[in-house]
C-alpha cells in the first residue's frame, strides 16, 4: 500500500511543479512575440493570408445595408464606377465617365470591351440594368433603395403596396441601348449620381443565372458568378469565407491579385482577434480599442499598428420635441459642458478624433475645431446659457435621461456626460441602459431625450450627411431638427449642378446644424485601428476608410505578401 | 418500461408546445425588432422587409404560421443570415456536440476520479488537494478560465491555437475542452465526494470489508456503483448543457457551434433562430432527462418504472 501512495505523491508534485512553471512563464513572459518586426520588402507572387472579418448578413448587394456585407461584396463584384484613393469616381466596368445630357437627367454609359463574369459568360449592359432593377424591386426589400429614389420610377415601384409589378418595373428609368451600352434617366439632375453608380446597390446581376429581378440571390458560392478581383471559393457560415483570384477580372485599374487565396475569419470579438494576431493565426486584425493604450505600447505605429480616419461622426443627439431641449440655450449649454478631449481620453482611451464639425473635412465638411468657439467646451458660457434658459446654476432643471446601449464604451460615454453636466451645469441627468435593439427601437420611435449616436458615411459626398437627416420630416431625422434655413439650403443644394456652389451650400448647412445644435452636439470623428503584419502589403485605406472591417478592402486586389 | 418511455415521449409534445408558445410571445413582447438598427432604415424599406418575412401580419397569425411550420419540421428562417434555422442548427450542433461530448467525458472522468480520490483520503492532504481543485474549478467562471488559458498556453507558450475547433487537432481542442470542462468537472467531483463519503459509511460496505474483500473490489464494485445515483442526476443536465453549446467558450475560441448564434440571435431579435434553438434545447433537455431516468433503473435495481 505504501508504494502506490508515494507514486501518487510524485504525480501530484509533478503536476504542481508544472502548474507553477506555467504560472511563472505567464508572469515573466515578455510581450515580444506580437510580431517579428519584419519590414515590408518587395511584393511576391502567390501566398495566402488569413484575416479577421465580420460575418455578412447577406451576399445580395441589392439587399444589403451592413458595412461588413459591403466590404466583402466589393471584393467579389464591382460596379460601373469605383472610388479612387482620393474618393473620386473613376471608370471601373464602364469604359469612361458617363455621357450626361445638358439637363443632367440622362446618363449614357458604355462598358469596357470584352468584360466577362467569372464563369466566362459575357458581362453585358443588361446585367447592370438587372442589378438596378433588383434594388428597385419591392419583393427584394433592398435596404438602400432610397439612394436610387431619384432614378425615374424606382420609388414608385419600390413603394408599390402589392409588391412586384411588371408594369411599374418597366417604368424604371434604366434600359439597355445595346449589349455594351445602357441609359439611365433621372427624375432630376443629381450631381452625385456617378458616385451612386459605384455603390453596391448598382452592382450587376447575372441575367444568365437570374433572369428575373425577383429571383433570389444565391448563397452558395458555386451558384454565384463574380466580376470583381476575387471569387468566393468557400463559405462556412459563422466561421469563414475563402476567396481566390477571378481569372476574368478586367483589372480596370491595372491591378490584379497576387495572392493565391484570402481567408476571412468571422471574428466579432476584437480581443480574440488580437490574440490570434499575436499567435500568427491572423495577419490582420481590428484593434480591441478598450485596451488601445496597451496595444499601442505593444506594437509600433506605422509598422504593425495603423490608425485611419473613418468618415463617421458621433455626438449627443437631442430630441427637439422635448420642451426643454427645444430651447437653443439648453442645447448650447449641454454642448459647451462637454470637454471633448477629456471625453475621448476617459471614455475611449484616446481612440477617436475630437471634433465639433458634423461633416468631416475629408467629405468637404469643416475642420474638427471649426466650431469650437461656438459649441466647444466652455464651462462658463455653458452655465450662462443654462441661466439664460431659465435654469441658473441648474435650478429647476427638469428630469432628463441619456439612453445608451449596454456596452462598456456606451456606458463610459454616458457616465462622462452625466458627470460633466453635474460638474459644469449642476444638473442631474439619469442614465438609462438598454440592449442594442431596444435602443434602436426607441430611437426610431423618437422615444428619447439625450442619445449618444451618429452617422457613418455611405458615400463620400456631403449630401449623404444631410438628406433625410436634418431636413424637416426627413425619414431618419429622429431628433426632429426643423430649421427653415437648413430646409431652404437643402432644397437649393440637392439638385444644384454647380458643384462648387453645391458643396458650399452643404458647408453652410453643416455650420447651421452644429451652431444651432439642431439635433446633435458633435463630439468626435471615429478612427479605425488595425494590426497588420509587416509582411503584408497593399492594405491601404483611401482618404476616408469607409468601414472598420479590413484596411484597404475597397481595393483588395492590391493586397499581397512581401519577402 | 417500454410503456413508461412511450408515455414520457408523448408528454414531450405538450411540453414543447408550451415552451414554443411562451417563447414566441415573450420574444415579441421584448422591445425592438430584427430590423431596428443603429443606422435607421427608411419606412418604405422597413415595410418591405417586414412583408418579406411575414412580420407585417397580426401576431396570432404569425404564431399560427409558425406552429404549422414546426409541425411540418420547418423551424423558420434566420432574418440575419437568410438561412433555414434547421441548417444553422444542423451545422452548429455537429460542432457543439463534438465539443460537448469530449468535455462531458473529461468532466465525468476527472470529476469522478477527483471525487472518489478525495473521499478515499478524507481529511488528509490528498483530500484537501482534491477539494482545492474542485473549489477553484467551481468558482472560476469559464470566461476567466478560457482567457487565462489562452494568454498562457496560446499567446505566451504557443502550444495551442486561439481560433476554431477541429476534431482530431489537439492544438484546437485542448483549451476549449479545459475551459468548458473545469466547472462541470469540479461540480461532479464535489457530488461524487459527498456521495462516496455517505456510501462508505453504510453497513454493507463495512460488511464487505469484514468479509475480507479487497479494498479495490469494495470501492469499485460496492461503493462507487452505489454512489453514482446523485452523479447520474446531475450528469443529465450537464450533458444537455454541454452538447447544446456554450456562448462564452464558443465566442472566445470562435467555435462555430449553436451556443454563440443563439445568444447573438437574442440580441439581434432574430426570431427564427431564437425559436428554433429554444425548441431544440427543450428537446435535448427532455431527452437527456429521460435517458437519466432510464439509467437510474440500470444502476439501482430497486428503481422500477411502470
Amino acid at each position: 500500500m505504501e508504494r502506490p501512495r508515494r507514486i501518487r505523491w510524485l504525480w501530484i508534485l509533478a503536476a504542481l511543479a508544472a502548474f507553477a512553471a506555467v504560472a511563472f512563464a505567464a508572469c515573466n513572459g515578455d510581450d515580444d512575440d506580437g510580431g517579428d518586426g519584419g519590414v515590408s520588402g518587395d511584393r511576391i507572387e502567390g501566398g495566402s493570408i488569413v484575416v479577421q472579418g465580420n460575418e455578412f448578413d447577406s451576399l445580395d448587394p441589392h439587399f444589403s445595408a451592413f458595412a461588413q456585407d459591403i466590404s466583402l461584396q466589393r471584393m467579389i463584384w464591382r460596379g460601373l464606377y469605383t472610388m479612387d484613393i482620393d474618393n473620386v469616381p473613376q471608370p471601373s466596368m464602364a469604359a469612361a465617365l458617363p455621357d450626361i445630357t445638358e439637363d443632367g437627367t440622362v446618363y449614357t454609359i458604355t462598358l469596357r470591351e470584352g468584360l466577362q463574369w467569372s464563369d466566362g459568360d459575357d458581362l453585358l449592359a443588361e446585367d447592370f440594368v438587372a442589378g438596378i432593377l433588383r434594388t428597385c424591386n419591392p419583393d427584394n426589400a433592398g435596404q438602400y433603395f432610397y439612394v436610387l429614389e431619384n432614378l425615374g420610377g424606382c420609388f414608385d415601384h419600390y413603394t408599390n403596396e402589392d409588391g412586384f409589378d411588371g408594369d411599374l418595373e418597366n417604368l424604371v428609368g434604366v434600359k439597355t441601348i445595346d449589349d455594351t451600352t445602357l441609359e439611365i434617366t433621372l427624375a432630376t439632375a443629381q450631381p452625385t449620381f456617378t458616385i451612386i453608380l459605384s455603390l453596391w446597390m448598382t452592382f450587376p446581376s447575372p441575367v444568365h443565372l437570374l433572369p428575373n429581378s425577383s429571383d433570389p440571390w444565391p448563397t452558395d458560392p458555386d451558384e454565384l458568378v463574380y466580376n470583381g478581383p476575387y471569387m468566393l471559393t468557400s463559405y462556412t457560415p459563422a466561421a469563414e469565407v475563402t476567396l481566390a483570384p477571378n481569372p476574368n477580372w478586367a483589372a480596370p485599374n491595372g491591378i490584379s491579385p497576387t495572392l493565391d487565396s484570402i481567408t476571412i475569419k468571422f471574428i466579432d470579438d476584437n480581443a480574440v482577434a488580437n490574440n490570434a494576431y499575436r499567435t500568427g493565426e491572423l495577419v490582420f486584425s481590428q484593434v480591441d480599442t478598450t485596451v488601445l493604450t496597451t496595444v499601442v505600447s505593444e506594437f509600433v505605429e506605422g509598422e504593425e499598428y495603423f490608425k485611419f480616419l473613418q468618415p463617421s461622426t458621433r455626438g449627443l443627439e437631442m430630441q427637439l420635441d422635448d420642451p426643454t431641449l427645444a430651447d437653443l440655450d439648453v442645447r448650447l449649454a449641454l454642448s459647451q459642458a462637454i470637454d471633448r478631449e477629456e471625453h475621448n481620453r476617459v471614455a475611449a482611451d484616446g481612440a477617436n478624433a475630437p471634433s465639433t464639425s458634423w461633416i468631416p473635412a475629408v467629405t468637404s465638411g469643416a475642420a474638427p475645431d471649426a466650431f469650437d468657439d461656438i459649441v466647444g467646451f466652455d464651462p462658463e458660457s455653458a452655465a450662462q446659457h443654462l441661466a439664460d434658459a431659465g435654469y441658473p446654476n441648474g435650478e429647476g432643471f427638469p428630469d432628463m435621461s441619456i439612453l445608451v446601449g449596454d456596452s462598456p464604451s456606451a456606458r463610459a460615454t454616458a457616465e462622462f456626460l452625466q458627470q460633466s453636466f453635474k460638474t459644469h451645469l449642476n444638473i442631474d441627468v439619469d442614465i438609462e441602459v438598454v440592449d442594442a435593439k431596444t435602443r434602436s427601437s426607441r430611437f426610431s420611435n423618437k422615444q428619447f431625450q439625450l442619445f449618444p449616436g451618429g452617422w457613418i458615411q455611405d458615400y463620400p459626398d456631403p449630401e449623404n450627411w444631410v438628406l433625410g437627416l436634418f431636413d424637416t420630416g426627413g425619414s431618419i431625422n429622429m431628433y426632429n431638427c426643423s430649421d427653415p434655413d437648413i430646409d431652404d439650403l437643402v432644397e437649393k443644394a440637392r439638385f444644384n449642378t454647380n458643384d462648387a456652389e453645391r458643396i458650399s451650400q452643404y458647408q453652410e448647412i453643416n455650420e447651421l446644424i452644429v451652431t444651432r445644435v439642431c439635433g446633435i452636439a458633435v463630439y468626435w470623428h471615429e478612427n479605425n485601428h488595425y494590426l497588420i503584419s509587416p509582411n503584408v502589403v497593399g492594405m491601404r485605406e483611401n482618404i476616408a476608410g469607409q468601414d472598420a472591417y479590413q484596411a484597404g478592402d475597397w481595393m483588395a486586389e492590391a493586397w499581397g505578401l512581401s519577402e | 418500461m417500454t410503456g413508461y418511455i412511450i408515455r414520457r415521449i408523448l408528454w414531450m409534445i405538450p411540453l414543447l408546445w408550451a415552451v414554443t408558445t411562451v417563447t414566441f410571445f415573450l420574444m415579441h413582447l421584448v422591445p425592438g425588432g430584427p430590423f431596428d438598427q443603429e443606422k435607421q432604415l427608411p419606412p418604405a424599406a422597413l415595410e418591405n422587409l417586414e412583408k418579406r418575412y411575414n412580420l407585417d401580419k397580426p401576431l396570432f397569425e404569425q404564431y399560427g404560421l409558425y406552429i404549422w411550420g414546426v409541425a411540418q419540421g420547418d423551424l423558420g428562417i434566420s432574418f440575419r443570415q437568410d438561412r433555414e434555422v434547421t441548417d444553422i442548427l444542423r451545422d452548429g450542433f455537429w460542432v457543439s456536440a463534438q465539443l460537448g461530448l469530449i468535455t462531458f467525458a473529461f468532466a465525468m472522468v476527472v470529476g469522478m476520479f477527483l471525487g472518489v480520490f478525495s473521499a478515499l483520503n478524507q481529511n488528509n492532504f490528498l483530500d484537501y488537494v482534491g477539494v482545492f481543485f474542485a473549489t477553484v474549478g467551481a468558482s472560476m467562471p469559464n470566461f476567466i478560465a478560457a482567457t487565462l488559458l489562452v494568454l498562457i498556453f496560446s499567446v505566451q507558450l504557443g502550444w495551442f491555437d486561439v481560433l476554431g475547433w477541429e476534431f482530431g487537432n489537439y492544438r484546437k481542442m485542448v483549451l476549449p475542452v479545459l475551459s468548458l470542462g473545469l466547472l462541470p468537472a469540479a461540480y461532479v467531483a464535489r457530488i461524487t465526494r459527498a456521495s462516496m463519503l455517505e456510501v462508505l459509511g453504510q453497513d454493507y460496505i463495512r460488511t464487505a470489508r469484514a468479509k475480507g474483500l479487497r479494498e479495490r473490489v469494495v470501492v469499485l464494485r460496492h461503493a462507487v456503483k452505489n454512489a453514482m445515483i446523485p452523479v447520474l442526476t446531475v450528469a443529465g443536465p450537464i450533458f444537455a448543457i454541454l452538447v447544446t453549446g456554450s456562448f462564452i467558450v464558443e465566442r472566445i475560441f470562435q467555435i462555430n457551434g449553436v451556443g454563440r448564434p443563439f445568444v447573438d440571435a437574442v440580441f439581434r431579435r432574430d426570431y427564427g433562430v431564437i425559436m428554433g434553438t429554444t425548441i431544440f434545447y427543450a428537446t435535448v433537455v427532455a431527452i437527456a432527462n429521460l435517458v437519466v431516468d432510464i439509467l437510474y433503473a440500470a444502476v439501482d435495481p430497486r428503481i422500477r418504472y411502470q
